[in-house]
């Protein structure tokens, strides 16, 4: 398969901006989902999540008593791209827009997607080093979507000729991938 | 998706990162590779924030956090029975770093110290919601395969490409 790019992993942290904890929670409880997600124009995305990080992990026995819980709340955004991180985040601020903005404006030091150069360099700023990275796959999410719908038309083929003869067999596979094979 | 973040034993950063630079360099040593039923798995050594300037203060990190994140197709427990059984012992060699590991010997108290760390997540997106690992792995093998029955499809004659398509179904039908 021919790939741009690798698959990568981005992991950014910034913090909270205190007092505005309730206001993230909540931008992030009205982002859309599903079909309607703001990550459907970031290109080539196979996964992102964005989760709050609040004094973990003091609660599990052993953790001794000086070790101390983090002090305010962190933003960790987390994605998976087929892209260099510096074009990822060029397609997240072109991507989620305004989106970018009511999830990371809650943040200190956020300088906002219309600035290009500023935001570029906030979240690389506040990238975390990635030590050890395990993909199941390589294969860009074209590539997997794709794969996928071949998969389900293979199936149907399958199912549609059983019982036919070898002629119709292979006329039936090019009348189904047609002259180019897609 | 899982997301724990533990806190690490003195001098633990250090043999984690060395342990995680020699895997990078003999990925069989690590065995961390892919699991059936995990698309993506990152492991990140932490010993210090980025700093923003105030209102964010400077955090103490103590020795060091480990921070893990997968993205998974399972349901919790399934999946952490999977990943202990395919990788105990480089968990063990990983995670025995962090206050609190249980070990992998009972996969009830590993999938209780992982449900009790595991941070949930406020948003999550995917590209393909409706595959699992397992389809998206079995999909691009199709896919490779397509291809040469495509180019046989039009240079073989009937007969052959029968052989040739039987074959293909006979080898891939665990993954239609």
């Amino acid at each position: 398969m021919n790939h741009t790019w690798l698959t990568a992993p981005l992991t950014v942290l910034t913090p909270v901006c205190p007092g505005e904890e309730d206001a993230l929670a909540d931008s992030l409880k009205q982002l859309p989902q599903g079909a309607d997600s703001p990550f459907r124009r970031v290109a080539e995305t196979h996964f992102a999540r964005w989760v709050v990080l609040c004094g973990s992990p003091w609660r599990v026995p052993g953790v001794p008593r000086r070790s101390r819980p983090l002090r305010m709340q962190y933003l960790l955004f987390t994605s998976t791209a087929n892209c260099p991180p510096e074009q990822h985040v060029e397609d997240l601020r072109t991507g989620l827009h305004g989106h970018a903005d009511a999830v990371w404006g809650h943040c200190v030091g956020y300088p906002g997607h219309d600035r290009a150069a500023e935001f570029r360099r906030y979240l690389l700023h506040n990238r975390l080093p990635i030590d050890r990275w395990s993909p199941a796959y390589d294969a860009t999410v074209q590539e997997v979507h794709h794969a996928l719908a071949l998969r389900h038309r293979h199936a149907d083929l399958a199912v549609r000729t059983q019982t036919g003869d070898d002629l119709g067999l292979r006329d039936a596979f090019l009348t189904e991938f047609g002259r180019d094979g897609t | 998706m899982i997301t724990v973040l533990t806190a690490l034993k003195p001098l633990d950063a250090l043999r984690l990162r060395a342990l995680f630079a020699l895997t990078r360099r003999f990925p069989r040593l690590g065995g961390l590779g892919p699991l059936k039923s995990v698309y993506f798995t990152r492991w990140s050594v932490l010993t210090s924030l980025p700093y923003n300037g105030p209102p964010q203060v400077r955090e103490q990190l103590g020795h060091g956090r480990l921070l893990w994140e997968t993205v998974y197709s399972a349901p919790t427990e399934p999946y952490v029975e999977a990943f202990v059984h395919a990788v105990g012992s480089k968990v063990r060699r990983i995670w025995c770093r962090s206050y609190g590991f249980p070990g992998t010997g009972s996969v009830t108290a590993l999938a209780g110290y992982i449900g009790s760390l595991a941070i949930p997540g406020a948003y999550s997106w995917s590209a393909y919601p409706e595959a699992t690992v397992r389809t998206v792995l079995a999909a691009l093998d199709v896919a490779r395969e397509h291809r040469y029955l495509v180019q046989a499809a039009h240079t073989v004659s009937p007969e052959e490409f029968s052989v040739l398509y039987r074959g293909f179904l006979d080898r891939r039908k665990g993954d239609l």
